[in-house]
């Protein structure tokens, strides 16, 4: 009888031990699972999210690619027969009021085809297809800063070779939209672009020494409705799998932007 | 060797509270829910200290105590009372979504059974012996709460890590200790009723191994720091 109970007692420990551990397991396993669930939904959702991203620069190309051919092949079409058609007026046959105004209407319409070549180019950017990022880079700083007070240098590596040209095109345009920042807002003096090569990664540093942005601000204000041109610049710094930082100080203001340049063949 | 080894073990209950006092002392600022398991551990602390000189003036007649304080068994019936109330109250607080009315309710029902035991039952000053009644209807409501803690962990839907659970080293500790406890408290009188004290006072040596286990888990939770 007395054996039976202290089997008993120590059996009713040992179940119960057992019980716990068999719980324990269990919490832990399902948690593990649960745990791998969540990070597989995650990296669905970031993919889903990235190839959303993607769609929208690409189709953003797209539409800049479309718009530039229209003004170039019909606007500017129509803007140079404009300009034949008023070249064909005989001056000479006009009295002083009417020549003053055909030469007025002839430097407009020269104005005009100049703009509209301009914007087609810029949206078409044909010297980055053709010359590669550094060319476009460089053409484009000289271009937006010529006769401002923006005194701009461009130090860009040269052993940098379009590996994806997608790649090349969102890299560029994030690079005009921030010059285009800084020639808006900072009110710089002084601005300088560079390059890096590192292995398989693009360092491209901006500085300029005008009012610029901090990381703070750049993560508050990327997510306001104004600030589409940073939206855009997030945007494809995701598609590039890439990093933005923004840091100032009292010499200036700095942005970095670190991408990964991987070859199509390695994706 | 033997012997130190259950002297060690029969001041368990208090040098083993002196683990999370430490920690709850070193890291001050600690989660809402913990507030419970800090109180537990002072008056734990006091009660044990309490059963011990009981028992040490009982073994070595240092002094000719009153009546009241000749037997120590009182004092495991406080600190069965006071660890269900304090336990609940921070299951209470974990604020899990599930079984709530039942968690209000059970310390309530618990006082009321305990009530109606040593009034109609069983004495609350019993000099012989510890009330297993009321230690192990307590051990099987601390057992109900730990569980339900677990099922709930297995039903919600947020995935996070096992270690990262509010609360997780204070439940699994009592878990241990309540599973381990609940079978020695149940049978602990009829025990010894049965002429079988020797057993008896080894097998409350595993309680105290548990009970040592307890205090390590609850100083985890507390030194841990995201908790």
């Amino acid at each position: 009888m007395n054996n039976d109970l202290t089997f008993l007692v120590i059996m009713g420990i040992a179940v119960m031990l057992l019980m716990v551990v068999s719980v324990l397991l269990a919490v832990i396993f399902s948690q593990r699972k649960k745990n791998q669930h969540r990070i597989a939904m995650e990296q669905m959702r970031e993919q889903q999210q990235n190839q959303l991203i993607e769609a929208a620069v690409r189709s953003e190309e797209q539409e800049r690619h479309r718009i530039a051919e229209t003004l170039h092949d019909e606007v500017g079409a129509f803007l140079s027969s404009a300009k034949l058609h008023l070249l064909g007026i005989k001056e000479a046959s006009l009295d002083e009021k009417d020549k003053k105004l055909y030469q007025k209407g002839g430097e407009l319409l020269n104005d005009v085809i100049q703009k509209v070549r301009g914007i087609s180019h810029n949206l078409h950017s044909n010297i980055l297809k053709e010359f590669g990022l550094n060319e476009a880079i460089r053409h484009f700083v000289k271009k937006v800063t010529e006769g401002s007070i923006l005194n701009a240098t461009t130090a860009l590596d040269d052993n940098y070779q379009t590996v994806n040209a997608d790649d090349d095109i969102s890299m560029y345009r994030m690079v005009q939209e921030l010059i285009n920042n800084i020639l808006k807002y900072a009110k710089a003096t002084e601005f300088l672009i560079s390059s890096t090569l590192k292995g398989d990664e693009l360092d491209l540093v901006l500085f300029h020494n005008g009012d610029g942005l901090t990381q703070e601000q750049f993560e508050k204000l990327r997510y306001q409705k104004e600030g589409l041109g940073l939206k855009n610049i997030q945007n494809r710094i995701i598609l590039l799998k890439g990093s933005i930082h923004f840091t100032g100080g009292a010499e200036g203001y700095r942005i970095n932007l670190h991408i990964p340049v991987k070859s199509t063949t390695d994706e | 060797m033997n012997n130190v080894f259950h002297k060690i073990l029969d001041w368990s209950e208090v040098w083993a509270l002196l683990i999370p006092l430490t920690f709850i002392l070193y890291r001050k600022k600690s989660s809402p829910y913990l507030k419970p398991v800090k109180l537990y551990v002072v008056l734990a602390l006091l009660i044990n200290i309490g059963i011990n000189l009981i028992w040490i003036n009982n073994v070595h007649h240092l002094y000719d105590a009153p009546p009241l304080l000749q037997s120590n068994n009182f004092l495991y019936n406080i600190h069965s009372i006071v660890r269900l109330l304090l336990l609940s109250w921070f299951f209470i607080l974990l604020d899990q979504r599930f079984m709530h009315r039942v968690k209000f309710v059970l310390p309530f029902l618990f006082i009321i059974v305990a009530t109606i035991n040593f009034i109609f039952f069983e004495n609350f000053f019993n000099y012989n012996v510890l009330s297993s009644r009321l230690l192990a209807t307590e051990a099987a409501i601390l057992l109900f709460y730990c569980l339900q803690y677990f099922i709930f962990i297995l039903i919600e839907d947020k995935a996070q890590p096992f270690k990262n659970q509010p609360g997780i080293w204070v439940v699994t500790g009592l878990t241990i200790y309540v599973a381990s406890s609940f079978s020695i408290f149940l049978f602990y009188t009829y025990l010894l009723k049965k002429s079988l004290k020797v057993f008896a006072v080894n097998i409350w040596d595993v309680h105290n191994i548990a009970y040592i286990i307890l205090c390590i888990f609850i100083a985890i939770n507390f030194y841990k720091k995201n908790e």
